[in-house]
């Protein structure tokens, strides 16, 4: 192990933790209902991201690390017992967000009521919905963390998309 | 493409996600349909303030702290990965120098430890103090080989050197598998439970086996499959075990065999074989079979369609004039390639059987509905009616809801149409989706990958592939807590029941097919003999004792400020209430001496029989809305596992064969080795190949490269 496989590691890691730190805390914390232990299980994760060889993850890090902390916190909801998540906590502490202006106003009430329907949905295409919109990953990339085929992602987020939309315009009425 | 097609592809198409031919075909429409066109600006409106709502929501930070010890470990594991194997532990254990051992405490502490090792809020006051511990264990780490005062400030006294140190870092190892689409459902193994507080364990019998056939695939393919992909019941039930039939008013039977464990010598193993009655070919009912089969593009590989009509084929030879075959196709569009038609006119089947080809998108939901309706049509009375699902699975487009769909399924099988779904393909296999269904639709699963296994569903078990003899089938065993510690079922996770369904008729269960055998296996732990724990809960509890020890010991040796002082103290108490609670999910010790004045409380005289356990079975007859009860005592006769019989050993070396695959905590002394053994002793006759192909497996297994 040379100076500079040491050096390249911690650039890896640096810029592995700058790009997904705070995202993978807040899905993590999505799914156990609890900000304290999900930066546990995130700092598992990177831990363990530590003993990886990156070649062999040569671009697929965000999802790998994703998978990692999501069999983690399911590990954990299973052996609470837990089936349900608890949501709703992050909607609350949105709405309390910076006074904005008029125009972004109305997005941002729009935006609340589009989470509040978000809530609604099963939390399988929660889930999904936030790695694609949220994230940002590809279907193939949400397909390797949840296990999901890859159609039925992309079918998951159409579901999920169109019923929103319903939602949003029976709103509007 | 037309409107609603275009329609299912919209959000892809916004994102972007759509393959060249179908981007292209939605683009085409796009351009002439102002209608579709409305509806693409509204799946992209929608799509944007998706993505703004949810990048407007308050983050969740990471936060400093964990940050900084997460690049610390970067640091800290400069070595390859491949080879990486705790060389520190290593390095540390043989020095045995007495600093080699303290940093050895250290270096435990702080991968698994003190990483956790914070005061849980209030940081903002006094954090430095703080700070600065970790970031002595830290250095101290780094610098291990030199003499830094902080080892000393921080080390634990000798003797107190946590055991950790010889098995580091012993987390759920859930490492993503290589990138594959296969989806299984998460299997936590079932926990061993107390015969005193739980003396009931209530299952609903499952006789599918698609588990051993996609196992198989995979360890031919040379390499282990997933944990959640084995099941052990599916892999122990595709095998047949020579129990005997039942006699003349019953529809199945049951047979209880008790023997030493083999992986566990001071354990027993129970082995539960229940039999359905067998019904000759010509003796079987009139059958009313309609095919579902996915057409669409993705059954186009030569171990997808190909060999679908191949298993059609080989079915068709076994029909006579009384049967009767359909044929539904679904793709984009679904329909009837053949008609009900009786299984004499073998040619008209077989021609309709030949034209089959593969293309287009699937839309599973359409072609259920037809299939039913067909099935309906066509219903016999009193016969066999059953409308069997060829696909690998991937039922994307069209499917409105899957819900819709399971309860679709489970309104036909009330109405006497039941659903058998046979899996085909590989690299894209949806097992929970198609076990769901089956499940629901009274009906079974079996994934076929080569003609074999064909032969085996559709030729050998014909009449229990299509002939139920008892539906909802329900075992609950009742353990006497005088003869039995604990017990633990071995797989049959997902198909747990309620104590209390046993007696509700309403609560639906598996079906035992003619002639078809089903086993179960309990590992039991005699009175006086302790429980082997729950392996998360004692990884668990390892960790909160390592950083209570921690906290203790920074308390006892650190200059801290009160603020500090008093987070810490409260992390210690919430972790010390923790480990009361993981004490209790503990299995308590049997070191209490019997107590004088009080005996064992409330149990009965039949406790006192020597019997063991009872199986009770409820069933109802294929046609019968009420069940009927049967029940089974048995005693342990104290065979060691040597005395067993071949049968015993086969299903337990299949068992051991799963829990070694799962890299389950339960597996005792099970290995691949061990697997052999055992399964040679018990192979026995095998007049079909079937043991010997899995003494075969077992060797691929042992070649497998290990999982990470």
């Amino acid at each position: 192990m040379g100076e500079k496989d040491t050096a390249a590691r911690r650039r890896w890691i640096a810029d592995a933790l700058a790009e997904f730190g705070d995202a993978l805390t807040r899905y993590t914390a999505r799914l156990l209902g609890d900000g304290d232990r999900a930066r546990d299980v995130v700092q598992e994760a990177f831990v363990r991201l530590c003993r990886q060889d990156p070649d062999n993850l040569d671009g697929r890090v965000g999802p790998w690390l994703f998978t990692v902390c999501r069999n983690r916190a399911l590990d954990i909801r299973r052996h609470e017992g837990r089936v349900e998540i608890q949501g709703g906590t992050a909607l609350a502490a949105a709405a309390s967000g910076d006074p904005s202006p008029p125009a972004a106003a109305m997005n941002a009430e729009q935006g609340r009521r589009l989470l509040a329907l978000l809530d609604t949905l099963s939390e399988r295409q929660q889930e999904i919905v936030r790695l694609r919109f949220g994230q940002g990953f590809s279907y193939r990339q949400i397909a390797e963390v949840t296990g999901l085929t890859v159609g039925n992602v992309g079918f998951q987020i159409h579901t999920a998309v169109k019923s929103l939309r319903e939602k949003m315009t029976e709103n509007e009425r | 493409m037309n409107c609603s097609e275009v329609n299912d592809n919209l959000t892809a198409w916004v994102l972007d996600e759509l393959e060249a031919e179908r981007w292209a075909a939605v683009r085409d429409h796009l351009a002439g349909c102002k209608a579709c066109r409305r509806e693409e600006r509204a799946f992209r409106e929608t799509a944007e303030q998706l993505t703004d709502a949810l990048a407007a929501e308050p983050p969740v930070e990471l936060g400093d702290k964990h940050r900084a010890l997460i690049e610390r470990a970067a640091d800290a594991h400069p070595v390859p990965p491949r080879t990486f194997r705790f060389p520190f532990w290593r390095g540390v254990a043989v020095g045995a120098a007495a600093a080699g051992l303290l940093l050895g405490a250290v270096a435990v502490l702080l991968t698994q430890t003190l990483f956790e090792l914070r005061p849980s809020s209030d940081m903002a006051a006094g954090e430095s103090g703080v700070y600065s511990t970790m970031r002595q264990v830290v250095d101290a780490f780094e610098n291990y080989g030199g003499e830094s005062p902080a080892v000393t400030s921080i080390s634990p006294p000798p003797g107190r050197i946590p055991p950790a140190a010889e098995e580091p870092l012993e987390m759920a190892e859930n490492l993503p598998p290589v990138h594959n689409t296969e989806s299984y459902a998460y299997i936590a193994d079932n926990r061993f439970l107390g015969a005193l507080d739980n003396p009931l364990s209530t299952f609903s019998i499952d006789v599918d086996t698609a588990s051993y056939s996609n196992v198989r695939r995979f360890l031919r393919e040379g390499r282990l499959p997933p944990p959640d992909a084995v099941r052990i019941e599916e892999l122990v039930n595709y095998f047949d075990f020579d129990y005997p039939n039942p006699g003349e008013e019953l529809p199945l039977s049951a047979s209880i065999e008790i023997a030493g464990c083999p992986w566990n010598l001071q354990n027993r193993l129970v082995r539960i074989g229940l039999k359905g009655r067998e019904v000759a070919a010509d003796a079987r009912p009139d059958t009313n079979l309609v095919f579902l089969l996915d057409v669409s593009g993705s059954m186009q590989a030569a171990n997808k369609l190909p060999l679908v009509k191949e298993s059609l084929r080989m079915l068709v030879a076994e029909l006579g004039e009384r049967d009767r075959v359909a044929i539904v196709v679904y793709a984009s569009a679904s329909g009837q390639v053949l008609p009900s038609t009786p299984g004499s006119e073998k040619a008209t089947i077989l021609s309709a059987i030949d034209r089959l080809s593969a293309g287009g998108s699937t839309a599973g939901g359409a072609g259920i509905q037809l299939a039913y309706k067909v099935a309906a049509d066509n219903f016999i009375r009193g016969g066999v009616n059953r409308v069997i699902l060829c696909t690998d699975g991937d039922f994307n487009v069209g499917v409105t809801d899957n819900g819709q769909l399971v309860r679709l399924i489970q309104e036909k099988a009330a109405g006497g149409v039941f659903l058998t779904v046979l899996g085909y393909g590989r690299g894209n296999v949806k097992d929970d989706r198609m076990e769901q269904l089956a499940d629901r639709g009274n009906g079974n699963y079996a994934y076929i990958d080569t003609e074999k296994e064909a032969r085996k569903a559709l030729v050998e078990q014909l009449s229990g592939t299509l002939v139920t003899v008892a539906k909802d089938v329900k075992l609950q065993v009742e353990f006497n807590p005088a003869q039995v510690n604990a017990y633990r079922l071995l797989g049959y996770e997902n198909r747990l029941l309620a104590d209390e369904d046993f007696n509700n008729d309403a609560a639906d269960a598996g079906e035992l097919g003619a002639g078809h055998t089903v086993t179960a296996l309990y590992e039991v732990v005699p009175p006086g003999v302790p429980v082997p724990p729950d392996p998360l809960v004692a990884a668990r509890r390892r960790t909160v004792e390592l950083r209570i020890k921690a906290i203790a010991d920074v308390l006892a040796t650190e200059r801290l400020t009160d603020a500090d002082r008093a987070a810490y103290q409260r992390d210690l108490e919430k972790l010390r209430a923790e480990r009361e609670e993981l004490d209790e999910q503990m299995p308590a010790e049997p070191a209490v001496d019997p107590l004088r004045y009080q005996g064992e409380p409330s149990l009965t005289q039949a406790a006192q029989s020597g019997e063991m356990l009872t199986v009770k079975i409820r069933y109802k007859e294929p046609d019968a809305q009420t069940s009927k009860l049967v029940d089974f005592p048995a005693a342990d006769g104290g065979r060691t596992y040597a005395e067993a019989s071949g049968d015993f050993k086969f299903a337990a070396s299949v068992a051991a064969f799963g829990m070694v695959l799962r890299d389950s905590g339960y597996k005792g002394t099970s290995s691949f080795e061990m697997v052999k053994e055992l399964a040679d002793e018990g192979k026995g006759d095998d007049p079909h190949g079937y043991r010997s192909e899995f003494i075969k497996l077992i060797d691929q297994a042992m070649k497998a490269p290990r999982r990470q």
